[in-house]
């Protein structure tokens, strides 16, 4: 049972279609979430979501000490609806910002350290958004690579290069699995379709470590998605702008 | 200080990031923009999806710089007004969920603003600096809807010749911009409906695409506009379009496709390159054609409605071609006025949308909460 004062966590997605917003305490122990499989647009829905958490549980708004953001990759607007709500509730609260790469929540819900996953969110026109992790004996993923947009073959390039097994999670994986299989065979094991999905209870888990560890946080004037791609019209055009997403 | 409350502004339709604190009386403590402009001459018009980038950069620091800038705290707040619609629906979620979360977060009402009734609006405000203009009987003279206290600038010249006053309900409303070319009737600041609009190019637009076969850059409207003024208007002849009584839409798409066949002949007459002059002859020829068009239908609509008033708002309301072409029109009827809103005011910022927002109704919590963006919303029903 969570008291009224207890410092809370909140955590925030908006990156993938499975989006909604959690309340852990902060210890990192999971309070309420609501999480929609997206009809409609998740501005509709986010805000709405949030206040009848707190209504529902009886929880004060002002208690929460850290917030947990899905920064991407991801889908370009749903990003940016999560983040925009994120950074104002920091600043208004004082509270710290974390953002995660929405890979690695989705990582971070396979429960065996030592295992190496792969999370495949499917980024359209032919690509994957790639994670490779290996979990620690925390729990906690460590990237191998950094994330990536990519075809499914090059992305099994490097997997195959690790000549090791994989676990695949995140529903670029799955609709692509006959591919990994035949490329990997027994060093591809699937996780259950669930393990795929970043999830705001994720991010309010990974925010509430963070802010026991004291890791430092985002500046929430400053924080920007992390998109992976540039835009259409950057690429058209061969422009790189000096912008945040670019640097 | 005795001016508060103030609404908080926020607009972010297009590719302008912008705050503002406007007191109910309708005077600018605040107007803070971050433009992109410079962002999207790299591809000669607005890109959605960079806009809506930079968007998330801006939007929250700008609240907060209104806010310090003017010395307010929340309790100073009365409301927060945000564009809803319409516009690049990437770039209005970024707006409309800073504002929401604002309202939720700060308990302070929500009020969604139509970005046209904004720009309509904002000849009612008082500028931080400067004033509007009235043409009226062939004169362009100074005007504030309101006397203007210590805090607003008006040059010397302008204060010695200033006039106090504003349109007075019902007039007819010019909306010009590089997204909008609307006229409307506009009853009251909530009861806007659409007398016509283009079918097809904003003249805004038009001019940026002229712009970009003439290799003028970008943003068009004002580069041809200061070519023009060294062009001889009648060296090439351009039909002003759509000038038929019985058709009260605007076009700009064959304007704009005539002129790119003009300079298209041209180039190949001066395989060496075009020299200047001609370059500004025809920037002349395609600003007058699209000028008279303008004017001409507003001159119409005002005739049809009995309209004494005409007020011209948007981005190209600061084309000096256009205010000086109603200057003319105002010598011609006597009885007519023409309003124009400082340039500031002009072109896409918060204050219209928070002077606006003093008249609309905030929305109920349940709605305000779930409020998504309109890229489209007919200004006929707003009220």
């Amino acid at each position: 049972m969570t008291a009224a004062n207890d410092a809370l966590v909140l955590g925030v997605e908006a990156a993938t279609p499975v989006g909604g917003v959690a309340l852990a305490d902060a210890s990192g122990r999971l309070i309420a979430h609501c999480w929609r499989v997206r009809q409609g647009p998740i501005s509709v829905s986010l805000l709405a979501d949030l206040d009848a958490l707190f209504h529902d549980e009886g929880l004060k708004r002002e208690n929460v000490r850290a917030i947990g953001v899905s920064l991407g990759p991801g889908a370009f607007t749903g990003l940016r609806v999560g983040l925009a709500t994120a950074k104002t509730l920091a600043r208004g609260w004082g509270a710290k910002l974390y953002g995660f790469s929405t890979l690695e929540l989705a990582a971070r819900r396979w429960p065996i350290a030592g295992d190496a996953v792969a999370v495949l969110l499917d980024a359209r026109r032919g690509e994957m958004y790639g994670g490779l992790y290996r979990i620690a004996p925390s729990g906690r993923p460590a990237a191998l690579r950094p994330d990536s947009v990519e075809s499914i073959e090059s992305l099994l390039n490097a997997i195959d290069a690790m000549n090791e097994p994989f676990v695949f999670a995140g529903d670029g994986a799955w609709k692509n699995r006959a591919a990994i299989d035949k490329r990997l065979g027994g060093r591809a094991k699937w996780a259950p379709p669930h393990i795929g999905s970043p999830g705001a209870d994720a991010a309010a888990i990974a925010a509430a470590e963070a802010l026991g560890a004291d890791i430092p946080s985002l500046e929430p004037l400053q924080a920007a998605p992390l998109y992976l791609r540039p835009s259409d019209a950057e690429k058209r055009h061969g422009v790189h702008l000096n912008a945040p997403w670019s640097a | 200080m005795a001016d508060r409350p103030y609404i908080l502004g926020i607009e972010s339709s297009c590719d302008e990031t912008a705050a503002a604190l406007v007191t109910r009386e309708g005077r600018v403590r605040v107007s803070a923009v971050a433009s992109q402009v410079d962002l999207h001459a790299h591809f000669g018009g607005v890109v959605p999806e960079v806009a809506a980038r930079m968007h998330i950069q801006a939007c929250l620091p700008l609240v907060e710089e209104a806010m310090d800038d003017a010395g307010a705290t929340w309790d100073d707040i009365e409301a927060i007004a945000v564009t809803s619609g319409p516009g690049l629906i990437g770039c209005l979620l970024v707006g409309l969920e800073t504002a929401k979360t604002l309202s939720w977060l700060r308990d302070k009402p929500l009020i969604p603003v139509h970005h046209l009734a904004g720009h309509l609006y904002s000849i009612h405000l008082m500028p931080p600096a400067g004033a509007h203009r009235l043409m009226d009987k062939g004169a362009n003279k100074p005007v504030l809807p309101l006397e203007p206290d210590d805090t607003e600038k008006i040059a010397a010249t302008d204060r010695a010749e200033l006039e106090i006053g504003r349109p007075q309900y019902p007039y007819v409303g010019l909306i010009v911009s590089g997204g909008h070319t609307s006229l409307v009737w506009v009853e009251s600041p909530t009861r806007i409906t659409t007398v016509a609009q283009t079918r097809d190019d904003a003249v805004g637009e038009a001019y940026d695409k002229v712009a970009r076969v003439a290799g003028l850059g970008y943003p068009g409207g004002p580069i041809i506009d200061k070519l023009a003024t060294q062009g001889r208007p009648d060296a090439f002849t351009f039909t002003p379009p759509m000038l038929r009584r019985d058709r009260p839409d605007f076009s700009f798409s064959g304007l704009k496709t005539a002129v790119g066949r003009e300079f298209e002949k041209l180039r190949a007459q001066h395989p060496d390159g075009l020299p200047d002059q001609i370059i500004r002859d025809v920037c002349a020829g395609f600003q007058k054609a699209a000028v008279e068009a303008l004017i001409g239908k507003a001159l119409d609509a005002c005739a049809e409605h009995g309209s004494r008033d005409l007020v011209i708002s948007g981005g190209v309301a600061c084309n000096r071609g256009l205010r000086e072409r109603a200057r003319q029109a105002s010598a011609d009827r006597k009885m007519l006025r023409i309003w124009f809103p400082h340039p500031s005011l002009c072109t896409d910022n918060a204050a219209m949308i928070a002077g606006a927002g003093w008249n609309f109704k905030p929305l109920p919590r349940p709605s305000a909460l779930e409020l998504n963006a309109r890229a489209t919303w007919p200004i006929d029903a707003i009220a």
